[in-house]
């Protein structure tokens, strides 16, 4: 049988060479005309009787029966037909007998499948009393059967379309027909699931609109929790990709696409947006979090496994707007279970699926931020109040003359001084408490932020932010981050590990890094800093160094300068003072008893001297106080020697600031040796060594000793307090014996003093460093609004100079960013260094809009 | 005033001849009658003519001014103000707004100190921009209005709306 087919075969090529065209394969055409010719040469063919054993044999295909037909008979067959131009004919007549079968065997089948209570289905009539399972159970023999008809006439269709290949590649080619399989495919379509169901409603349902709601009510019942044939389900939907809405099988006309997946949405929106709302209900956010995630991953697989993968970013869609998006503030906003919740419980899994579910819907996060934000603030707030608290009722017990009395080291017991020392210490305490709690805050969002946020930026900015502003709230977080700063320079960093002082540092500098005005923490640091340098009670120069270096990383070289310089001035007069006894030695002065001189030189334009010397209140005199023969000789001398390595400096001496030891014999104490070494200030050297004087009960008012050492009033009275009302060190006897000195207050040497230490220290309150009080505070405050008027001056002027001509908001806008690393300007502070200018006539108005400036030279 | 101006006078009272002859020949008035008859336009001006009014008001202040001073005593400023903020000169008030009484009000209150040629010079902008449009639209923190004025803005927005509570009490 396969003979003759192939001589054919080769004259028709044989008979192309002789054509002398082409060396190719024939073209259809060719073989078209090759074909006439040969069907000049033989007998007519009887299209009747070859189409009847055609059609045979495909109702035998169609009945399963194959096995018997032979193929290549068969293909003889229709290739003949085709060859006489049956072609059409043939095809119109294959088409027919498909319609014919699946309409009246296929459909049928299908029909018989469809019980009545699948039927309510369709129409949402979910009231005839039939279980899930009968529903189901039901459901799935519509699929079935139509699963089965689907398969079985894809398979016959193919053994068809491949006895009719010369059909198909001949005449269907040269006609622009569609195969007869794709003709085949759209007939399915036509008869079997667009034929009416014929049933006591009225109603005109197709099977094709059943088998969607049948698979529409499995999904349903899928996601409800019941078990259901997934791969059932995937083939009926397979089908539907098969089919396409018109023979030239675009793909955007797929039956799945056309007439199922709209559907399929829309009952999910519905479904989702119920289960949202009740969800909502019910359930904390938590739940909420975890079951949308959980949807959304259902969904995911189910389209992967049971749909088609094009549905995939649609049902996405549907689950983000209607579980997701429709409810996320609400959820993010739960009382008990929302974000806040969320954030204050450390639950960082359930913050993460906030997220995750938030960077869904929204690219800002707009809500999840709000969330964030808000819960910050008002933490930060909370952290603010506690602070401030503390600090006014601190500020109403603090009466006027307020005699800060020693520090708590100095281990005070008597209540009454207790009580006045009080406020200003605790001040100082929930400063350095407020650092702290910003600390623990912000480490917290930090991780926060890491762990659950996946280091998210628009929430890092959106944190940064409410930081920033809550602390900048506070008036004093300048000053309150100085003192922490302070406070682990003085004690904290005792027996603390390099790498835990690094932490601590960089934590610190961080928090500096979100002050606005940051010259305010200048000038507070410079304070604190040279009361830590001048009274060596910084514990490590390596850890001052380091966050000097590490504050010039975090705000730039501008801002540490000048707290540099004054490392640099403490270097330079170690060893000034070095050089100095080299000098005194080399003099050769012999006087065993002369006083040994430790100087700090400062410049007086880098230290801030005036905070320094803020005791001297106004209206009293700023004479120098009275040094003794011995110390005054030694201090011409130093003065001398000075003057002569650098002539035309002036020397201020501020003994305030010095520390004297003295040692001194007490005829009480035990041991070998009478004498104990005090170290003092140098303004109670001043005051022991009038002792000196004097016999051995003597007494001497206050009053007295002021006029005779010219220590400026608030320093006496706190020196006087620390030698003679603190307990360990009573070196001086008070009479009357009280907390307060008074003017009147009489003091003689304390003969029977008794302490067991050789090294005796006597402390002064000042010498921590503490909260200011108001008026300290305004007068800081005033003297930095100065500061910055010539600050704005200097940038006004530098940028007027460079543009000769800018307008108004421009040169705002300049002056701000030229000034912002370092405070964040006050415009009504610009604008009124603007007129200072004018006035001056540095500038002058143009007449033209915008407002604009010029510079005059 | 507006003549001692047109005249180039240097201060109060006092003319110059130079300006005297350029002033009036400027004004083609080379007689005293027609002198006379110049003055009710140049009046007129004052009211109705934007760039008379401004030259007028900017003159104002320089003839004010003590000679070789910078600034002028609050309570003149105030009384050149009334001078030149009035009729017949331009009227510095609105329907809902005595703005000239108020700024008066407002710098004996609140200002108390000397008037700058630029606190002068501004406060004519402002008070053209102010019969323009009396809501103050158009004026802005962001502006480069002086201090006085803004503050005056925020003093009069204060009286309004004291006002609109008085009225609804």
């Amino acid at each position: 049988m396969l003979q003759p087919q192939k001589s054919r075969e080769q004259s028709t090529v044989n008979t192309c060479l002789v054509s002398g065209r082409g060396s190719g394969a024939p073209s259809a055409l060719e073989r078209h005309r090759q074909a006439e010719h040969y069907d000049g040469r033989s007998d007519a063919v009887d299209f009747d009787e070859a189409w009847n054993i055609l059609r045979s044999s495909l109702h035998e295909i169609h009945s399963k029966n194959a096995s018997q037909l032979s193929f290549e008979e068969l293909y003889r067959h229709a290739y003949k037909l085709v060859l006489k131009k049956k072609g059409e004919l043939l095809y119109q007549k294959v088409k027919d007998f498909e319609e014919d079968w699946l309409a009246q065997t296929v459909q049928p089948q299908v029909l018989a499948s469809i019980s009545p209570t699948i039927l309510c289905l369709e129409t949402e009539a979910a009231t005839i009393a039939a279980t899930v399972n009968e529903k189901r159970a039901d459901g799935e023999k519509l699929l079935r059967s139509l699963k089965g008809a689907w398969e079985d006439h894809n398979l016959c269709m193919n053994m068809i379309t491949d006895v009719l290949m010369y059909m198909e590649r001949v005449y269907c080619k040269d006609f622009r027909k569609p195969s007869i399989f794709t003709a085949s495919m759209g007939q399915f379509r036509d008869c079997v699931l667009r034929s009416p169901i014929q049933s006591d409603h009225d109603r005109r349902t197709t099977i094709g609109k059943l088998v969607t709601a049948v698979i529409l009510y499995q999904i349903h019942m899928d996601r409800e929790g019941d078990i259901i044939d997934k791969a059932l389900l995937k083939s009926c939907v397979y089908m539907l990709e098969g089919l396409f809405e018109s023979e030239e099988e675009d793909e955007s006309t797929r039956l799945y696409l056309t007439s199922f997946e709209e559907d399929f949405l829309l009952a999910s929106r519905a479904f989702y947006s119920t289960e949202g709302s009740r969800l909502l209900l019910d359930a904390d956010a938590g739940t909420f979090c975890r079951h949308a995630r959980k949807r959304a991953d259902e969904e995911r697989d189910r389209c992967r496994s049971t749909l088609s993968p094009l549905t995939l970013p649609k049902i996405k869609a549907v689950i983000e707007e209607e579980l997701i998006r429709r409810h996320l503030g609400d959820v993010i906003a739960l009382e008990n279970s929302g974000v806040r919740y969320m954030l204050d419980n450390d639950l960082v899994d359930e913050l993460e699926m906030i997220y995750d579910l938030s960077a869904r819907v929204d690219s800002d996060k707009v809500e999840l931020r709000k969330a964030v934000q808000g819960r910050i603030k008002q933490l930060g707030t909370d952290v603010n109040h506690a602070a401030s608290n503390v600090g006014m009722s601190g500020v109403v017990k603090q009466a006027l003359p307020k005699p800060e009395i020693t520090n708590a080291e100095t281990g005070e017991t008597e209540p009454q001084v207790k009580a006045l020392d009080k406020p200003v210490n605790q001040q100082t305490a929930a400063a350095i408490q407020w650092v702290d709690d910003v600390l623990r805050l912000k480490q917290k969002y930090d991780l926060v932020l890491l762990q659950a946020f996946q280091g998210d930026q628009i929430l890092q900015t959106a944190i940064t932010r409410s930081f920033s502003d809550f602390i900048n709230e506070l008036d004093r977080s300048s000053e309150y981050l100085s003192l922490f700063f302070d406070d682990h320079m003085r004690k904290g960093i005792k027996g603390k590990t390099e790498n835990e002082v690094d932490v601590l540092i960089e934590q610190g500098i961080l928090l500096l890094g979100y002050i606005q005005d940051k010259d305010m923490f200048e000038r507070y640091y410079k304070k604190h800093l040279s009361k830590r340098l001048l009274m060596k009670r910084s514990i490590s120069m390596d850890a001052e160094r380091q966050m000097i270096s590490k504050m010039k990383l975090a705000v730039g070289n501008a801002f540490t300068t000048r707290i540099e310089k004054m490392f640099l001035d403490m270097n330079t007069s170690a060893d000034l003072t070095s050089s100095y006894k080299q000098y005194v030695n080399s003099l050769g002065d012999p006087d065993p008893r002369r006083v040994e001189l430790d100087v700090s030189v400062l410049t007086s334009t880098v230290w801030p001297v005036e905070t320094l010397m803020t005791s001297t209140k106004e209206g009293e005199s700023r004479s120098a106080c009275i040094f003794p023969a011995g110390i005054e000789r030694v201090k011409h001398g130093f003065q001398k020697f000075y003057l002569g390595k650098h002539s035309g400096r002036q020397l201020t001496w501020q003994a305030k600031l010095g520390t004297a030891e003295v040692r001194g014999f007490f005829p009480e104490c035990k041991g070998q040796k009478k004498t104990r070494d005090l170290t003092v200030s140098t303004h109670g050297m001043l005051i022991l060594l009038l002792f000196n004087d004097m016999g051995k009960d003597d007494t001497i008012t206050c009053e007295e000793i002021q006029a005779r050492t010219n220590i400026p009033m608030n320093d006496l009275f706190r020196n006087l307090q620390s030698l003679s009302v603190a307990p360990k060190t009573r070196i001086l006897r008070k009479t009357p014996m009280s907390k307060d000195v008074k003017l009147s207050d009489r003091f003689s040497f304390n003969e029977s003093y008794y302490n067991p230490a050789q090294k005796i220290k006597v402390l002064l309150v000042t010498s921590g460093n503490q909260v200011e009080g108001l008026e300290e505070r305004s007068e800081t405050e005033r003297k930095n609004d100065d500061e910055r008027q010539g600050v704005i001056d200097a940038a006004l002027v530098r940028i007027m100079k460079q543009r000769k001509e800018l307008a108004h908001q421009k040169l705002i806008a300049e002056v701000i960013g030229q000034l912002n690393t370092r405070f964040s300007p006050d415009i009504p502070m610009v604008k009124k260094r603007i007129e200072s200018l004018i006035e001056r006539e540095y500038l002058e108005r143009l007449e033209k809009e915008p407002a604009s400036y010029r510079y005059l030279a | 005033m507006t003549l001692l101006i047109e005249l180039g006078s240097p201060t109060l009272g006092e003319l110059e001849r130079a300006g005297f002859v350029e002033g009036w020949t400027r004004l083609r008035a080379e007689t005293i009658a027609k002198q006379k008859a110049q003055v009710p336009s140049l009046r007129r001006g004052l009211s109705e003519n934007p760039d008379v009014f401004t030259k007028t008001y900017k003159g104002t202040f320089l003839l004010a001014r003590p000679p070789n001073a910078k600034v002028v005593q609050l309570e003149e400023a105030i009384s050149y103000w009334r001078l030149v903020l009035s009729a017949p000169s331009l009227q510095w008030s609105t329907d809902t707004t005595p703005w000239l009484d108020w700024w008066i009000e407002y710098l004996q209150l609140k200002w108390k100190k000397s008037v700058s040629k630029d606190m002068w010079d501004q406060t004519g902008v402002f008070v053209r921009k102010s019969l323009e449009d009396e809501s103050m639209s158009w004026w802005s923190e962001e502006g480069s209005w002086p201090g006085v004025i803004d503050e005056f803005v925020a003093y009069v927005r204060a009286k309004r709306e004291e006002g609109a509570e008085m009225d609804t009490a």
